[in-house]
């Protein structure tokens, strides 16, 4: 079972919208925020969080999504940690790269806050060594726009 | 008183006997001395020109035995036009007259053969001083006659040769060819010089080729360099716009090629020059034509950028305000929603409208700082800056703005498009002020040509201004200089500040469309400067 979240985001609406759909799911479910990749990585190197899966927004000031995704990967201690891309920007557009640059997957942003709780609710329902089969099967459900590694 | 042979004999002989013995040896001696020579005709004629005697030398000359020719006149020695116009009386008369009489002709051997005869005619006159023969000498110079006659032939053939020649460079159109004397004084025109430079020989021959040069090539000493070029190296090449006489220039293509005499000194020069400047022009014209097509395929490059940027703002920009609208549409018919959640969905929902119509309207600005169908016109930066300013009025009041700018240049461009940069520029300037402290903005402009240029212009070859506006705002870590101009990527989310991040984009695309570029460099929290360049009025 997934608990522990962090997603990098700057547009605020978007980061109220899944703070509210993780509390929806489950209260007791972990939550950490930033507004860019700087914010991020200074938080995870810090030591004190311990996020099992990471959403990255591509679109971010000071250390956009590819750069942070590029910065964690390089990164011995933070590599293992999955991380999901996570725009506005279609999934056919730039699910490729994402995986490429070695995200887990590409989740467009979607356009109702059900969908969102949907996702998330799957996500928290797996475990983290069940993760890439339970994006596999959302993505062949094509009930969201997603690409998978 | 006739003299014949016989009667030259009987004289001799009397004479002999009232001369001396030695005297009568002496003159026997030098009889037939006379009749051995060789080398001479030597003969007597009686007052009429019948021969009397007959010597080696003339059989040798003319053939003839004294038996065959003794008692005949000499005129048979004559040839057919000479007899016409009675030459041998002439010479005859002539000798009489004169005491002797020289002439020089083709005479006829005994077997027709002519032969080149120097004749002198000699009176002979009696004790009462009346002439009673002649002494002719004939001596046969056809040999000499026919070395000078060659020797005359090659000089007339040389004559002639130089005359073509002289004519075939005074009458060549195409090229001016003169020759200068060692210090650069022209010497001679031909046809070609006066067709391409105007003057005509007697308003130049004399005066200094440099009368043909720019006075910024005479200043830059090139006459004198070529000269010594050509000196030195035996030949010197140029190319350059020349002066006519009438002012007008024309390209010249010139070849100075030195001349030397045996020892090797200079005597002088010889200039040939072509008139090139259609050639030239052609030339130029192609250099055109390409510095057009690399700002063609300069702003073609451009275009397909902003191709891409306007799929970028259609697949997220405009994308992210429609997505919200649904999400937060949804929510309002979520069964459980208060009353204040419907009110909270209902605010964020205007205000991703808002944010859509901004966009949009950002779009269509944009998609109007376009280069076509727009006709460039000369335009006072200053003026633009000041409806600007007049634009911002309210802004720069309140934010305590202090804006100060040199004198701008005039540039050939586009009003509404240099409004959009400057307002951009400025409101930027203003927006991103430092909190707490009012903004202070300042505008200068400098000249610059190919060095300190950014590489990003289109052409590098030319003058332009650089207007750099430099603020006392946030600023920005180098590393986002050219991140910021790009379509729609806001830089930084700023508490409060609006805009759709468009700004600098217009900006950019702006100062491209005038074949310019802008630049920005900051250090953060000490204030950013943008550099924009425009080309100068040529």
């Amino acid at each position: 079972m997934i608990r522990n979240f962090f997603l990098a985001d700057d547009d605020p609406d978007d980061t109220d919208l899944f703070e509210e759909a993780l509390k929806k799911i489950d209260k007791h479910i972990v939550l950490d925020t930033a507004t860019n990749g700087k914010e991020l990585i200074e938080k995870l190197h810090t030591g004190k969080i311990n996020p099992e899966i990471i959403f990255l927004d591509v679109n971010m000031p000071e250390l956009d999504g590819w750069e942070s995704l590029r910065t964690l990967k390089q990164h011995a201690g933070l590599r293992s940690i999955p991380v999901v891309m996570y725009s506005t920007s279609a999934a056919v557009l730039d699910g490729k790269k994402a995986i490429k640059a070695g995200a887990v997957c590409y989740f467009e942003k979607p356009p109702s806050f059900i969908k969102l709780k949907d996702f998330l609710e799957k996500i928290t329902h797996t475990s983290k060594d069940r993760l890439v089969d339970t994006l596999k099967s959302i993505e062949a459900s094509k009930s969201h726009n997603i690409v998978v590694a | 008183m006739d003299l014949n042979n016989e009667q030259f004999r009987t004289d001799s002989s009397s004479n002999r006997t009232i001369e001396s013995d030695h005297t009568h040896l002496a003159e026997a001696k030098f009889e037939r001395m006379i009749s051995e020579v060789e080398d001479y005709a030597i003969f007597l004629l009686d007052v009429k020109g019948n021969i009397l005697s007959w010597n080696k030398g003339a059989e040798k000359i003319k053939r003839y035995r004294a038996d065959e020719i003794i008692g005949k006149s000499h005129q048979l020695f004559y040839p057919q036009a000479d007899l016409e116009r009675k030459l041998p009386q002439q010479l005859l008369e002539e000798a009489r007259k004169n005491g002797k009489a020289v002439h020089e002709g083709w005479r006829i051997r005994k077997n027709g053969e002519p032969f080149w005869g120097n004749v002198t005619i000699t009176a002979i006159h009696d004790e009462l001083g009346a002439v009673s023969g002649f002494l002719k000498l004939t001596k046969d110079l056809t040999a000499k006659k026919a070395a000078e006659d060659r020797y005359d032939k090659i000089l007339e053939e040389l004559r002639q040769s130089e005359e073509r020649y002289q004519k075939m460079i005074a009458e060549v159109q195409d090229y001016a060819i003169l020759l200068l004397d060692e210090t650069g004084h022209i010497q001679n025109w031909n046809m070609g010089a006066e067709l391409i430079k105007g003057y005509k020989a007697n308003d130049i021959v004399g005066k200094s080729f440099k009368t043909f040069y720019t006075s910024e090539d005479i200043e830059n000493g090139l006459p004198d360099k070529l000269l010594k070029a050509a000196a030195e190296f035996g030949k010197a090449s140029n190319e350059g716009w020349r002066k006519r006489k009438d002012g007008s220039t024309f390209w010249a293509s010139v070849v100075i090629t030195a001349l030397h005499n045996e020892r090797g000194g200079i005597i002088g020069f010889s200039k040939v020059t072509r008139d090139l400047t259609e050639r030239k022009k052609y030339e130029d014209r192609l250099l055109n034509n390409a510095i057009e097509l690399e700002i063609k395929n300069h702003e073609l490059v451009h275009l397909n950028d902003e191709l891409s940027s306007f799929a970028y703002v259609v697949s997220h920009d405009l994308k992210e305000p429609v997505r919200k609208i649904r999400i937060f549409a949804d929510r309002q018919l979520e069964p459980d929603s208060t009353p204040e959640d419907m009110q909270a969905f209902a605010r964020k929902i205007i205000s991703s409208a808002e944010r859509m119509q901004a966009l949009m309207e950002s779009v269509l600005l944009y998609s109007r700082i376009s280069n076509e169908n727009m006709v460039k016109e000369t335009i006072d930066l200053n003026e633009i800056l000041s409806s600007v300013k007049t634009d911002l009025e309210l802004m720069i009041q309140e934010s305590n703005a202090n804006i100060s700018a040199s004198h701008l240049p005039a540039i050939k461009g586009i009003r509404f498009q240099l409004h959009q940069l400057f307002l951009n520029l400025l409101s930027n300037a203003i927006k991103f002020a430092k909190p707490g402290l009012s903004p202070v903005i300042s505008i200068s402009s400098t000249q610059l040509q190919a060095i300190d240029l950014p590489e990003e212009l289109p052409v590098t070859d030319r003058i332009y201004h650089r207007i750099t506006f430099s603020d006392n705002g946030i600023g920005f870590e180098q590393d986002q200089s050219e991140k910021i101009f790009d379509v729609f990527k806001r830089l930084k989310q700023k508490e409060g500040l609006t805009g759709t991040g468009i700004g600098l984009s217009i900006v950019r695309k702006a100062a491209l469309n005038h074949h310019g570029y802008v630049t920005a460099e900051s250090v953060p929290g000490k204030g950013s400067k943008f550099h924009l360049f425009l080309p100068a009025i040529e």
